[in-house]
């Protein structure tokens, strides 16, 4: 009987092996955590993606409160009785960052909702007269660049079971331009603003794990490459492995964030200095501005502290088993051969609860040549004009609720989750056409295990 | 022979396992999330789940209740004195002197009472604030952009009032597709759009704004232009306000069916519960230590007062305040002096957790104390270096109130 009981617990021990390893299994508490008990928010309304995280600091907290405040509201032009918030343009695309990011999620498409363009000739040079991106709009005394129209082409696919299904084609046109003709030639780029939480921990990931994933010449032969973009950081003043912006063009959070007052709302800071018009428009040059700098250092840091501290909502449902069948097709498909699933985060930085902590964002933070389709021609640093980084996916599941859209990709061409992986071209070709060989049952399954996320 | 009948009863063994082994793990389970047994593999269930029997069930079914009747009373004190304030701005604007003015700004301070300590039922997607159609945005939205509605100083023809090109006629279509055009930015509506229209810009140190009531005479002797649109406008703004709160309140009344309470009374207890301990952080934790008192406090700047123009910033404060405590106590008083009371938050973490919730109790006490002990003006409050360190104490003893509200949700297992 003895001998019987061993042989029995041997089968069993073999068939939980076997159960773990058809991914049924999981560790309770730790996947529904994206980033661990601190930086983890277990909030599912529509503020998902607006809570700190836990364990800052009282001064931190306290910068945190203020960097919101900066975040959300409206900059105005100057002079303005309102000192610390003028300065607005005179050029923008937005009076505040959370007009394209709001309640700290994802823009849509739109005008002042969260689109712009970049611009720039052959080269990387700046177009001539409208600079490296184009502004919509401006401040009373100040005419906008002009108008961005979109139109969009519908055209129809079809999976291997015969389910139609249709993709929207955006086609970019600048009208009604006040600065004069713009290069025939110029480069268009153009771009929704992401989600700004769990950035800090992004930040903290050592450029050694990202390299780990770095394949640029693709020796192992997989057909997915993983390029680094090497970018020049005004903040920290030296080269590093870019890791924000939709082509890894930003090394850090201060540069992201510098750079974004500066190009998207006209502020000055002592990162970027110059307002963001070009000689081509002197006209502007005798408007009033808001100083020097028009945000203070000491104020920029509470934004950058900001979007360094917000919590990543955490999973749902991460057990059920449709949505268990889908993370292993998410694996089956080799999805996760760019949107990695897990890092441990360094010890870099200021900021307590952010360092050595295991996180799950689903991206490697690398360049991807996505093909001819997504692709907007225009090369951005090392990135070339069909390279994108790869999107973090933690916390997709809940931009519905959060901003009541699901428009996704660069420049929100994709409707839903679905319609994004069909963009999915150049490196993600095989993913993509293996994800049209599923059955429905299986799409729903990968789609229902993105949106636990 | 024994060894081979040994065998043989091995493989029998090895058999039965396996086949009973791989349907479990593939098929069959309990497939309900909410039960105690709940397998997450089980693709089928099995029809043995063990439902979770809550000790506490009927506990936070009371508290539950209480709440709701909370809800309503303070929203319909918060629609009834928003009624009033109505009649006030009515006859001001048909017959605008100062002694008509004034009365209009008292009916506004008044209302504001029970509005602030409505505030707690914010933050979790009901009928204030639900994506959907939750009117918070058209009821407190701030900072107001004055410019964006009204003449400032030194621009005499800014804001919507003033611009006939782009809003030839003032309607509610209009009015509404200005506000928050986009983001939480441009804000045109709400209680902060009326104190601005009545008040006007506050330039003064020691008081409030100072709109003089000839801005709203028309026919000769008027000040500013459009006077004949500023009053249009702010009878708009006001109706706009009373059609919100009466969309709010209807939603928590008891006579009607249908509606959010009872969607509330049949939620799940824990979610139910959830969402009280999550306002109750959110307010004390974020909302109003830091983006009412923190913020203005560093940034010493009008700007981030929340009644800028009326100097009622300190009430806004104690209001919201006190709706923490009505929240966690069950317990609040009616604009008519009656009480609504009942089964609370505070009784039931008792139960699990008394040490904490008796911290709680004098942790409530002591921000409220704090909080009146903050000077008056609130806009001087943040500048007069003797006054500013009150500001942060009473911030402070908000942020731990958050603390210990944190904690005793753990109590629950509810986490954050």
């Amino acid at each position: 009987m003895k001998k019987v009981l061993v042989v029995f617990l041997l089968m069993l021990g073999i068939f939980m092996v076997a159960c773990e390893k058809d991914g049924f299994t999981f560790i309770e508490g730790e996947e529904m955590l994206p980033a661990g008990k601190n930086c983890s928010s277990y909030d599912q309304t529509s503020y998902a993606y607006s809570f700190r995280i836990k364990g800052l600091t009282s001064s931190q907290n306290n910068a945190f409160f203020v960097g919101n405040s900066f975040f959300n509201q409206n900059w105005v032009e100057a002079p303005s009785s309102t000192t610390a918030r003028d300065g607005l343009g005179p050029l923008f695309n937005n009076a505040s960052c959370s007009g394209c990011h709001f309640r700290d999620g994802r823009g849509e498409p739109y005008s002042g909702l969260g689109l712009l363009l970049r611009l720039s000739l052959s080269g990387s040079i700046p177009e001539p007269i409208y600079g490296g991106q184009f502004q919509d709009h401006g401040i009373s005394t100040a005419d906008p660049e002009g108008t961005v129209e979109i139109i969009y082409t519908e055209v129809q696919g079809t999976y291997d079971d015969g389910t139609t299904y249709s993709l929207r084609i955006p086609t970019y046109q600048m009208i009604n331009l006040n600065y004069g003709g713009m290069d025939p030639n110029v480069l268009v780029s153009p771009r929704v603003g992401p989600a700004v939480f769990g950035l800090g921990l992004l930040e903290i990931i050592s450029e050694t794990e990202i390299l780990k994933n770095a394949d640029e010449f693709d020796l192992d032969g997989d057909g997915i490459s993983g390029k680094p973009n090497y970018v020049f950081d005004p903040y920290h003043n030296e080269v590093r492995i870019g890791r924000f912006g939709w082509k890894s063009n930003q090394a850090s959070i201060p540069a992201q964030v510098a750079a974004a007052f500066n190009g998207d709302l006209g502020i000055k800071t002592s990162y970027f200095p110059n307002e963001n018009y070009t000689t081509g428009q002197s006209v502007l040059a005798t408007l009033p501005d808001g100083g020097v700098v028009e945000i203070e250092n000491d104020d920029l840091e509470k934004v950058i502290l900001y979007c360094r501290t917000l919590a990543v909502p955490i999973r749902r449902n991460a057990s059920q088993a449709d949505i268990v069948r889908g993370e292993n097709l998410f694996r089956g498909l080799s999805c996760n051969k760019c949107h990695v699933e897990s890092y441990q985060t360094s010890s870099m930085g200021n900021i307590q609860p952010l360092k050595n902590q295991t996180i799950r964002p689903y991206t490697d933070l690398l360049l991807h040549d996505m093909g001819a389709d997504l692709a907007d021609n225009r090369p951005d640093g090392e990135a070339s004009g069909s390279e994108w980084r790869t999107a973090p996916l933690w916390g997709i599941g809940l931009l519905e609720t959060v901003n009541g859209h699901t428009f996704l990709l660069h420049d929100g061409r994709a409707r839903n989750l679905e319609e994004a992986i069909l963009w999915h071209g150049g490196e993600a070709q095989q993913s993509q056409e293996a994800f049209k060989v599923l059955t429905a049952q299986e799409r729903e399954d990968l789609i229902a295990f993105l949106r636990s996320l | 022979m024994i060894k081979t009948r040994n065998i043989q009863w091995v493989v029998l063994v090895i058999l039965i396992g396996s086949s009973s082994l791989m349907s479990s793990c593939k098929k069959k389970g309990c497939t309900d999330p909410n039960a105690v047994n709940y397998d997450p593999s089980a693709e089928k269930d099995d029809g043995n789940c063990e439902e979770f029997a809550d000790p506490y069930a009927s506990e936070k079914q009371s508290a539950k209740e209480t709440y709701a009747n909370i809800a309503f009373a303070v929203y319909d004190d918060s629609y009834e004195l928003a009624l009033v304030m109505q009649t006030a701005i009515n006859d001001f604007v048909s017959n605008p002197t100062q002694a008509n003015l004034d009365i209009a700004k008292q009916a506004w301070l008044d209302a504001r009472e029970p509005y602030g300590q409505s505030e707690i039922f914010r933050f979790v997607d009901g009928p204030i604030d639900n994506d959907a159609t939750g009117p918070e945005g058209l009821l407190n939205a701030w900072p107001m952009d004055e410019a964006y509605v009204d003449y400032v100083t030194g621009v005499p023809n800014s804001g919507i009032i003033n611009d006939l090109t782009n809003y030839p006629t003032i309607n509610a279509s209009s009015v509404i597709a200005a506000n928050e055009f986009g983001s939480e930015t441009n804000v045109s509506l709400g209680y902060h759009a009326i104190e601005f229209l009545l008040w006007g810009q506050d330039e003064s140190a020691s008081g409030p704004g100072d709109r003089p009531y000839t801005d709203y005479l028309t026919g000769g002797g008027g000040t500013a232009s459009n006077q004949d649109r500023r009053g249009e406008y702010l009878l708009l703004v006001t109706d706009i306000l009373v059609s919100a709160l009466d969309q709010v309140r209807t939603e928590w009344d008891p006579n009607n069916s249908g509606n959010y309470r009872e969607t509330w009374l049949a939620m799940e207890n824990d979610l139910a519960l959830r969402k009280m301990f999550n306002s109750i952080r959110v307010m004390s934790g974020f909302e109003l230590s830091g983006e009412r008192m923190i913020t203005a406090h560093d940034n010493m700047d009008q700007e981030d007062e929340h009644s800028c123009f009326s100097d009622n910033t300190h009430r806004d404060i104690i209001a919201n305040a006190q709706g923490i405590e009505n929240l966690f106590l069950g317990t609040y008083t009616r604009t008519n002096s009656s009480i609504v009371s009942g089964y609370s938050l505070r009784d039931l973490c008792n139960l699990v957790d008394p040490t904490n919730t008796s911290a709680m109790e004098a942790q409530l006490a002591d921000a409220k104390t704090k909080c009146a002990d903050i000077y008056i003006p609130f806009d001087q409050a943040i500048i007069l270096t003797a006054e500013r360190p009150k500001v942060l104490d009473a911030a402070n003893a908000l942020i731990e109130e958050e603390t210990l509200i944190l904690t005793l949700a753990s109590a629950f297992d509810i986490n954050f």
